[in-house]
């Protein structure tokens, strides 16, 4: 796996623009891999400048996700014994006693 | 379970009689007419007639007194660079030179290991006093320039072998680090899920065979339980020597997609089903209120990526950490076994591992061999160390190597993979290496594929239009390859430098290049390998994959992390004193291993000696350390 230095600028944006579009398969963790592992590199100069957009972008999709899931997840932690026996459908394992 | 250990390859000391300065304009190695000069030395430097004789002088022993490779030397150590000999003393100083720099050949022809430092402190004390008792003879400047050289030789070395060992403590550290998490992650999930309040904990499972798994659920110590247990081992351990067998058979089949997808296929079952599996554990011993929705999204994540920074791209330390957590996660999932099943496997696991690496015909042996002969990688799971070395530091290791190693192209496997059946592919004694090189001197289209690095070398000098700047950056790297730079030195390279370049570089012989250095076959190979292929050059503008460099180091095979682990669970699941006594006897055996790596400079595997130790200590500590503290608690001769 050759690393980020031995890459040519073209090749880290086709990486960085297959992560961001792979992403988009409910893969927000892919984006947050992709803002941190590429970010480095846009220091370089000869990192084409589409780069940057893509990367911004991965963060605001991956950020959408974060609260998206936080919500929902908030909701249904707080909901859940109101939501009765729905809740209790879609609970993993039932914590017992609560 | 198989291991893959290599060290990276001994500096080669080439200490050789050192070129007399410049008599004039005669070469300097084959005493005709001289046109060149080495650029760095200038006027007072030596001279050549051709490519080829500074090429050969420069192997000889003139990379040491270099001014360039001082002055590099000296900037490295922030000093003012030192004065070359001026070119008075220089007829004098010949003779004396000549001496010492003799009696320094023979001293470390001697076989000096790397962690041999009392051998070579006594050397260069004798050479120390050697120079001193040449210098009497001597008149009295020479004294002085004589002293201050071997003064700053000597520092030099110290300063090289300071780096090594530290490059030693670094890769075992490097290496041990990630073992001790997987461990500690799986004490923590036994620890959780058998804690009693999870109805998840792993079940044994159903490999028993017909009538006795029977008698598997029935308990203790009954003959048919013993006999149930064998069997249960057995299959397990025959299921992964079918795995690596498959795996030797497809490799040399060349079927690599085969073998990728298969061990994607692996990975994923373990990312996925796996971490379902303790996460269901950990949520209810935790009462975590969990929802299917927000699960599968978090598994979806967690496996896809895993598969992608493992198999494709990623930050290093993300695929380091997925490969410590796989590990953890298949020590979690043989956490299931019966107890004594456990040990049988293990101990038919260690035996295993013996037979695969070491045998003749052992199969993880006849892969690595057959990825030399096929010059293919082994997509193997190993768990390397060096990428981080590299990239911690050294970059300037990287720019000057850079350009002599050949262009690896496209990486076939990675360099982690998975396994039951993961094995080391960094080895090879030096028979086989001495082997290899007798094969490529044989074959002679083989060595159009073998180019060495002294090949890459030569080529670079013999088809440069300005050599002396060639020169230079030889120097640099000369210098600047401290440990992990010695990638490429010594004639052994010769099979080093096709893809498996990694795997021999590690398991080089200092004692064998020692030897090599002087005699004929290396030289052979070395022109052969030159004349027929120029177009190689070419390459060397190419940048080459990391993998050249990376994979020269500690190698661990993931099967290793996996069965440390498997150990350590089973200890856990007793009481926290076996879990404490496991832990430090696994380690203790690991770098034992190491130790003997060092030693032996071969592929060894990292199962046997651990497992013996953790054995060993598990149940001496549950038979003696476990009743005696609790007497001791008992009696209250200990505040609890």
């Amino acid at each position: 796996m050759p690393s980020l230095d031995k890459m040519s600028g073209t090749e880290i944006l086709s990486v960085g623009k297959k992560m961001f579009y792979g992403g988009f398969a409910f893969l927000p963790l892919l984006w947050l891999v992709n803002v941190i592992y590429l970010w480095p590199t846009l220091k370089r100069t000869d990192v084409p400048a589409q780069l940057r957009r893509y990367l911004i972008y991965s963060i605001l999709g991956c950020l959408a996700w974060f609260i998206i899931t936080t919500t929902w997840y908030a909701l249904f932690v707080n909901k859940r014994v109101t939501w009765g026996a729905t809740a209790d459908r879609i609970t993993v394992v039932i914590p017992k006693g609560v | 379970m198989a291991t893959a250990f290599s060290s990276p390859r001994d500096e080669i000391e080439l200490n050789n009689t050192d070129p007399s300065p410049p008599a004039n304009s005669k070469c300097n190695v084959c005493q005709k007419p001289a046109s060149f000069m080495c650029s760095s030395c200038g006027l007072n430097g030596p001279r050549y007639c051709s490519i080829d004789c500074q090429t050969q002088g420069w192997r000889e022993g003139h990379y040491r007194l270099c001014k360039g490779n001082e002055q590099a030397r000296a900037t490295a150590r922030s000093r003012t660079p030192n004065t070359q000999t001026d070119n008075t003393a220089d007829t004098a100083a010949t003779d004396v030179d000549d001496d010492t720099s003799l009696s320094r050949v023979q001293t470390r022809n001697s076989g000096i290991s790397r962690f041999g430092a009392a051998q070579i402190i006594n050397s260069r004390q004798r050479r120390a006093s050697q120079t001193a008792a040449n210098n009497q003879d001597g008149n009295i400047p020479m004294v002085e320039l004589q002293a201050g050289e071997t003064a700053t030789d000597a520092q030099l070395d110290e300063e090289e072998y300071a780096d090594e060992l530290r490059f030693y403590i670094r890769q075992i550290y490097l290496v041990i680090q990630p073992v001790v998490i997987c461990i500690i992650l799986s004490i923590f999930w036994v620890k959780v899920s058998f804690s009693g309040t999870s109805d998840y904990a792993p079940v044994r499972p159903s490999y028993s065979i017909g009538s006795s798994s029977a008698s598997t659920t029935t308990g203790t110590s009954s003959s048919s339980s013993v006999v149930s247990s064998l069997t249960t081992a057995l299959v397990i351990v025959g299921q992964i020597v079918v795995v690596t067998v498959a795996i030797v058979f497809f490799f040399r089949k060349g079927w690599i997609k085969v073998l990728i997808g298969f061990f994607m296929i692996v990975v994923l079952g373990l990312l996925g089903f796996m971490t379902y599996l303790l996460l269901l554990n950990l949520i209810q011993v935790f009462f975590i209120p969990l929802d299917y929705i927000t699960m599968v999204f978090a598994l979806w994540n967690f496996a896809v990526v895993g598969l992608i920074s493992i198999f494709w791209k990623g930050p290093l330390w993300l695929q380091q950490a997925y490969l410590t957590i796989m590990s953890s996660l298949m020590a979690f999932s043989l956490t299931g076994l019966e107890e004594w099943t456990t040990w049988m496997l293990l101990g038919l696991l260690a035996i295993w591992d013996l037979i695969a690496v070491l045998c003749p015909f052992g199969p993880l042996r006849l892969l690595i061999e057959s990825s030399r002969t096929q010059q293919r990688e082994v997509p193997a799971l190993l768990y390397s160390v060096n990428a981080v070395w590299f990239m911690a530091s050294m970059e300037d290791h990287f720019r000057i190597s850079r350009s002599f190693l050949p262009q690896n192209g496209h990486v076939i496997g990675t360099n982690w993979i998975f396994g039951g059946s993961s094995r080391n592919s960094s080895a090879s004694n030096l028979q086989e290496l001495q082997a290899q090189v007798n094969r490529s001197n044989a074959h002679t289209p083989e060595p159009v594929a073998d180019t060495s690095t002294n090949t890459q070398f030569g080529q670079a000098r013999s088809e440069s239009p300005e050599p002396l700047k060639e020169a230079h950056t030889i120097h640099n790297w000369r210098h600047s390859s401290g440990p992990q730079g010695a990638v490429i030195r010594g004639p052994q390279d010769g099979n080093g430098f096709t893809r498996l370049r990694g795997e021999s570089v590690n398991t080089i012989e200092i004692n064998s290049t020692d030897h090599h250095l002087e005699t004929n076959p290396t030289t052979t190979l070395e022109t052969d390998t030159v004349t027929p292929n120029p177009q190689r050059s070419d390459s060397d503008e190419t940048p080459p994959d990391e993998e050249d460099a990376e994979r020269s180091g500690l190698k661990l095979g993931l099967g290793d992390f996996v069965f440390y682990s498997v150990l350590i669970a089973r200890a856990a699941m007793y009481d926290w004193i076996t879990t404490v006594c496991c832990t430090v006897a696994v380690l203790m055996g690991l770098t034992a291993t190491i130790f003997l790596l060092v030693l032996w400079k071969k592929a060894l595997p990292a199962l046997p000696i651990s497992i013996a130790l953790g054995v060993m200590f598990y149940f001496v500590a549950k038979a003696v350390l476990v009743p005696y503290v609790g007497a001791l608690c008992v009696l209250g001769m200990v505040a609890v």
